[in-house]
């Protein structure tokens, strides 16, 4: 076998083969051994006709047989035998088998750039502070009362911390009705209302129309009724009512659910200060096809064709698609080098978590590399944060 | 004119035909109306081999049905064909 590499970049391999006839004669022979059961040929039994017959009568199909089964072996073994490491497409192209029996193609495929990697160990990451989590548990309980709280209908002009049962139209400033709403409780003095709203709910009083002006738009609120909250006491009974065996059980949910969410914040902030610092001390051109295949991927995201972008907006995805593709050839590498692999029954556990997906799209994914390769980023972003040093400030 | 391609019709694949070729003969099809003279003078001329000898057989078509219309296949001519010793045709295998 006759291999000629070029680099034509840092990522762009091309590898012009040539196999010799004795290696083609054989790939042959056997797909002939293969199929020579398999075939009937008039003026044969089956099986009994021989190769030389089964070749001449099938040569168009046996020989894209033959072409397709030795690319894919000689586009293994390069990549075997040159450690790459290829993302994006692969070209195959001026593919031709003489009748010499030759086979000559070549191929172009884009590989994860050759830098050298970084000390990837002990990335230092500055310790995050949590801030706001000592109300937590008072906010969670205050929002399960707010959930069960029970109402008492009231006859007088409604004050601050009254709610109201209201209908509102949102017209612009031509009278066009922009939105419409009805059966909606909103509490007086709520800091999710516009203060202007809050202010003029202020002694409304029930059954009646007003129009709230806010900059260019106007409500129009009828008011349902005036009502008074009454939140339940967090007791053995809330709890109950809850669906929990007793009050304790509640709480501990409660604090479950904040250390949960302060772990996650944790760790995403972690694995960003890994990846900025993965980014920032790597300098190298990431394959044009993975930044295009990122570029693309968030457009999809976005569910926005190219065409409709604006330029700006453009030139920062594509910074980001570039940042992606850049992350992508770093973690790869390290996992290479750390021997991080996916297993089979990883890929099964993933889909198992995506939930009930058509027979169709689970055999697109398991095809595809993109959730082998999702699942494998992940694993080595893990491996960075436990290996990273916590810093103390 | 005499024009073999006209009298050898095709060569005949066949397990036996294969079989035959060990003692060097080889199975044609050919036209109905041609004699052993005139096949053995056509695979001289469209081969260049040496023929020693020409059996000859006739086959008569098939009765066969299409719905109510009865018909047969039409009869055809089969040679076998010995060549000298020594003589091959190669490329038959089509």
């Amino acid at each position: 076998m006759d291999i000629s590499i070029t680099n034509r970049t840092d990522y762009l391999k091309e590898a012009n083969i040539i196999i010799e006839k004795e290696i083609v004669e054989k790939k042959i022979d056997e797909i002939l051994e293969f199929y020579k059961d398999k075939i009937a040929i008039p003026g044969f039994r089956i099986g009994k006709a021989p190769k030389e017959i089964i070749y001449k009568k099938f040569k168009k199909g046996i020989d894209e047989l033959v072409i397709e089964r030795l690319v894919n072996e000689t586009y293994e073994k390069l990549i075997k035998e040159n450690e790459w490491q290829p993302v994006g497409e692969i070209k195959i192209s001026e593919y031709e088998l003489t009748p010499e029996k030759e086979l000559k193609f070549t191929l172009l495929l884009e590989v994860i750039p050759d830098f050298s990697l970084k000390e990837y160990k002990g990335i230092p990451i500055k310790k995050l502070e949590i801030t706001g989590f000592d109300k937590k548990f008072e906010e969670k309980v205050k929002a399960l009362q707010e959930k069960c709280a029970t109402y008492t209908e009231l006859d007088r002009p409604a004050k601050e911390g009254d709610f109201l049962l209201i209908d509102y139209s949102l017209l612009d400033e031509n009278n066009n009705l922009i939105e419409k709403k009805e059966n909606l409780l909103v509490k007086i003095g709520d800091e999710k209302n516009h203060p202007e709203i809050n202010k003029n709910l202020m002694g409304v009083e029930r059954e009646k129309e007003i129009l709230i002006k806010v900059d260019n738009y106007q409500y129009k609120i009828f008011v349902r009724s005036i009502r008074e909250q009454h939140l339940p006491e967090v007791n053995e009974k809330f709890a109950q009512e809850l669906g929990f065996e007793n009050l304790k059980a509640l709480k501990e949910e409660i604090e479950n659910e904040i250390n949960e969410e302060r772990e996650r914040i944790i760790e995403e902030n972690n694995k960003k200060e890994v990846i900025e610092y993965l980014l920032n001390n790597h300098d190298f051109q990431p394959p044009p096809s993975l930044v295009k295949e990122n570029f693309q991927s968030f457009l999809n995201n976005l569910n926005i064709r190219e065409e409709e972008l604006k330029e700006d907006l453009k030139e920062k995805i594509l910074k980001e698609s570039e940042k992606r593709a850049k992350l992508i050839c770093l973690l790869l590498k390290i996992a290479k080098k750390e021997n991080i692999e996916v297993s089979e029954e990883e890929i099964e556990e993933r889909l198992k978590q995506l939930g009930d997906l058509e027979e169709e799209k689970i055999d697109l994914l398991k095809k595809s590399d993109h959730l082998k390769r999702t699942i494998l980023e992940e694993k080595v972003l893990k491996f960075l944060v436990e290996n990273a040093k916590i810093m103390e400030d | 004119m005499f024009d073999p391609r006209k009298i050898i019709i095709r060569p005949i694949l066949s397990e036996k035909a294969l079989r035959l070729r060990e003692y060097n003969q080889y199975i044609f099809e050919v036209a109905k109306e041609a004699n052993k003279i005139d096949i053995k003078r056509a695979v001289e001329e469209l081969f260049k081999v040496k023929v020693e000898k020409v059996r000859t057989l006739n086959f008569r078509g098939k009765p066969k049905r299409m719905g109510i219309f009865e018909g047969r296949t039409s009869s055809w001519k089969k040679a076998i064909v010995t060549l000298k010793k020594g003589e091959r045709i190669e490329g038959l295998e089509r």
